[in-house]
This record gives C-alpha cells, structure tokens and sequence, in this order.
C-alpha cells in the first residue's frame, strides 16, 4: 500500500464523512420540515390533524411530475400552478365538509376521521391518474453535484433545502409580520375576544386551513425531488410528519423546521454508520422517548 | 341607541335570562348590577352576539342586531369587553391594540388612537413590546380596555373591569371610565361593585335571578333600601 492513501473502511469513524452525512441529513429534515408546517399548523391551532396533508403534497408531486414530463416544466416552477390550486382545494374543503365538525366535541379525532377519508379518496384518484408504478422527478439537474472541498452537494436536494427555507420562513413571517396572521393567532388564542374585535373566525379558519394545504404542495416537490413516489408514498410521509410535528411542538412553525432538522441529522448520521434497518428504530425510538419525557414538543406553541 | 326587548336567553333548560328589557341613550353611563350568577354576562353576551337567544330582540341604533354575528355586531360599533380580559396572551402589547382595531374603518385611524391610549395608559406604552400574558392584573385590564377602544366603539360594554383587582386599581379603571363618558362615549358597564358603579354612572339596572327587577338614576338605586340590604351590606 502507498503510503500516502488512506483507506476508508465502512463504518469507520471519518470527519469528512460525517460531515457529509450531516449535509446529507440537514437538507432531507428540512424537506420533511417544509411539509411539516402545513400540518403543524392546522394542529396547533385549528385543532385538526389533517392526515390527508401528505397526500395533498403527492398530489402536487404527481402534478409536477406531469407538467414535467408533457412540458418539461421544471418541478419547483409547476408550484406556481400548484400551491393555488392545493389553497383553494383547501378552501373549498374546509367550507364544504371540515366546517361541519368544527364545532364537535372532539374536534381532533373527528378530523382525523374525516380527513382520512379524504387521503384515500386522493390516494385512489392518484392510482387512477397515475398508476402503481414508481415515479421520479428526474430533471436536468439531477444528476449533477457542487462540490466544495471534500463535500459534494447533490442539486435536488440543494434545491429542496432552499425551498424549505424559503416556505418556513414565508409562513414564520406571515404570522408574525402580517395583519392576517396575527388575527390567524389572534384567533385561535382567544376564539371568543377575536370575534369581539370584528374577526369573522369562519374566514380566518378558511384561510387558515388553505394556507396550511398550500405549503404541503412545496413540501411534496421537495420530497420528490429527494426520493422515487407512487400513489401510496404519502402514508410513509405522513408518518414522518408526525414525528417531525411531536418533536417540534404542535403549532410551532420555526419549532417544526429545527425539528425536523434535527431529526434529519439524526438520520443522515445513523444512517452512515448503522445498518439501515436500526435508522427507523432510532428516529421513532427518540419519538418515543419525547412524547414520555416533554409531551408538549421541544418547543412552545408560537402561535 | 340600544334597545333589548323582551329578551330570554336558555342553557339548556336552564332559562338564565326572562323577558329582559333595557335601553341605553347615546351619550349615557349605565349600570348593572347584580349577585354573582344573575345573568349580567348573559345579557351583554347576547347583545354581542356570543350566545344565542330564545326569544325577544336587540336593536341597535334602529337596527335589529340579534341573529348577527358577533363580528359583524362588534363592526356595527357595539364593542365588549369581556370578562377575564381574554387579552391575546401569546402577542405583544401593541399587537392586541391593533387587533383591536382590526375593523377596517378603525384600521384606518391606527395610528391615531394608539397615540391616544398611550396617552391614556402610559403604562402601556413603556411595556408595548412585551407579551400581554406578562402585565399585572391592572395593567391587563387597561389593556383590554384600549383594545376595545382601538375598535372605535358607538357603545362599549364592560364585563366585570374589576374583577381581581386591587381597590386602588378599580378607582383607577373606574375614574377613566367616568373619564371616557366625559368625552362622549357611551357605555354600560357590568359590575359587582355595586357602591362604587352606582357612584360614577347615571342610571342603572338590577338584575336578580334573569329579570330586571330595578330600575332608575344611580342615586335613586343608591337610595333604595332593597340594594342596600342585599348589596351595599348597609
């Protein structure tokens, strides 16, 4: 042997391998953040677990799938045709059938009733649309790599975690910086004062609710940007959502984006050095170990 | 300017208010009073809008309100303020005055009026970037009251303002009150302080297990021998 080569065995501790898998990890937590706010969201403060979040992300996966394919649009500018879309389809469902349980005692499960309905509905007109088979965004960028030093940067992901951003920070800063916003917190913190101030909690909930949706469809181009899809993707997706939601704090949007930043480092580091079985084990062991030790999420609710 | 009219209000079969008829005059200060659980929260509640009623009407400046959201009556320029404050816990100072003035007509004129309760509650401005749920029982209590002001109110209903606070607060929220009347505003303010709401308004309303069961100047009720057994302890 040279003496000069060193060789990298597997699962031999390497600083420029975990670094990579850091990298690695960073950007796949922020996609699962970025499709995590939305649903986060309509949690925290609509008190509506919209299990059919992910699906309505797959929805806008398979929308940028199509678009690509027939006109070669590239899967991050099809959102400009997608998130209005998922907004008013938003809309529109929270008016037609969540309005209905809005005031049910328990409001939690009966969502998660209703909407499950509504993801198998989207799951089933997917498979009709589209097929069983396995998809990929496959772009002219996908294949290619930015190297800096030692480390490489793979463009989708790259592109995913610039998106992620940009999406958190939007929804951070709408509620934050916003008229509407703050009435949107205004109102799920003190339902009955907002009204006394002339807040119309119906519109406030459907934009709420729209909103919420909408920023799934970014969520699903960035997942399909990272990973193949099919009609039945967004279950597995979903699961993830949870995790990333518990862990950062139900209603919790900057909480949800470091969440799932923090879960995709873990990920991307057991991944480097566990065999691939032990990574789920790990992450959901830690979910575990979270809703016994701080059932309330890292962080606070901000909204 | 506010009439109710026959007014009954149910929970269930509990009946909390029976055929409860007020008026307000523009420009008036009105009491009413009453014992814990004798359905003023009911009456102002149902005026908003926030519990719907059984029978009877609201009218407001020639205007029949009931039925309305409570949005859209808090748009027509009746402004509450609730019991409990139910201030915006998790916003700061000034982001509950502008809530308040969320109707647009009142978003127009932001700037103004927070000058104005600013001046009115300088407390207020020293703190206007801290979070509402960290200000002291009075502060909080004049910060409802600037929320509600923010909304331009016609009329502003004050649900119990001195609930669990101190006697030197209450003169202090009361005084204002007085103050705002002063200034053309007219209010009715919901209270168990019975002495101290029949001092500083004009005229005033018992209310005693759903129904009215008096009525007339704030002197007059400070005079009766009924209120004064059962509510001034004299």
């Amino acid at each position: 042997m040279a003496p000069n080569t060193k060789v990298v065995y597997p699962g031999q501790m390497n600083s420029t391998l975990v670094i990579q898998s850091l990298i690695s990890g960073v950007m796949m937590g922020s996609v699962y953040a970025l499709l995590g706010v939305g649903f986060s969201l309509t949690w925290g403060v609509m008190k509506v677990i919209n299990v059919a979040h992910a699906a309505f992300g797959l929805l806008a996966t398979f929308m940028a799938y199509s678009l690509l394919q027939a006109y070669g649009v590239d899967p991050v500018a099809s959102l400009a045709i997608t998130i209005p879309l998922l907004y008013f389809g938003g809309c529109i469902l929270y008016r037609t059938l969540l309005i209905r349980i809005t005031s049910a005692k328990a409001v939690i499960v009966s969502s998660m009733i209703l909407t499950f309905g509504i993801a198998i509905i989207l799951e089933n007109g997917m498979l009709l649309v589209w097929g069983a088979d396995p998809r990929l965004l496959t772009t002219s960028y996908t294949s290619k790599v930015f190297v800096v030093g030692p480390f490489y940067f793979q463009y989708p992901p790259l592109i995913g975690f610039v998106m992620s951003i940009i999406g958190v920070m939007t929804i951070h800063l709408f509620l934050k910086r916003t008229y509407v916003g703050k009435a949107v917190r205004a109102a799920w913190q003190q339902p009955e004062a907002s009204q006394l101030c002339g807040i119309n909690l119906r519109r406030i909930s459907t934009i709420t609710f729209g909103l919420a949706v909408a920023t799934s469809g970014a969520g699903g181009v960035g997942m399909g940007l990272l990973y193949s899809f099919e009609p039945h993707s967004h279950n597995l997706w979903l699961i993830h959502l949870f995790l990333v939601v518990i862990v950062g704090g139900v209603g919790n949007v900057l909480g949800t984006a470091l969440a799932g930043l923090i879960i995709g480092i873990i990920t991307g580091l057991s991944m480097a050095f566990l065999p691939y079985q032990w990574v789920n084990l790990l992450t959901f062991g830690l979910l575990m170990i979270i809703l016994v030790v701080r059932p309330q999420g890292l962080f606070q609710s901000e909204v | 300017m506010l009439e109710t009219k026959n007014l009954s209000v149910s929970y269930g079969k509990l009946r909390a208010l029976s055929d409860v008829s007020i008026g307000i005059n523009k420009g008036d200060f009105v009491a009413l009073i009453g014992s814990n659980g004798a359905g003023k929260s009911t009456l102002i509640n149902a005026v908003s809008g926030l519990v719907s009623i059984d029978s009877g009407s609201v009218v407001f400046e020639g205007a029949t309100i009931s039925g309305m959201s409570p949005d859209s009556i808090a748009a027509a320029g009746l402004i509450q303020v609730p019991e409990g404050r139910k201030l915006f816990a998790r916003m700061t100072i000034e982001e509950n005055l502008q809530i308040g003035a969320y109707l647009p007509a009142a978003r127009r004129n932001y700037l103004r009026n927070l000058g104005r309760m600013f001046e009115l509650f300088p407390r207020l401005k020293e703190r206007r970037r801290q979070m509402a749920g960290s200000l002291s029982g009075g502060e909080q209590q004049m910060l409802a009251i600037s929320r509600a002001l923010m909304s331009e109110p016609k009329l502003l209903m004050l649900d119990e303002p001195s609930l669990g606070l101190a006697p030197i607060v209450t003169l202090e929220i009361f005084k204002i009150l007085q103050e705002l009347n002063g200034n053309g505003l007219t209010i009715l303010l919901v209270s168990q302080e019975v002495l101290q709401s029949l001092k500083i308004t004009r005229r005033a309303y018992l209310l005693e297990n759903g129904h009215i069961s008096l009525t007339g100047s704030s002197t007059d009720l400070l005079g009766d021998s009924r209120v004064k057994e059962s509510y001034l302890g004299l």
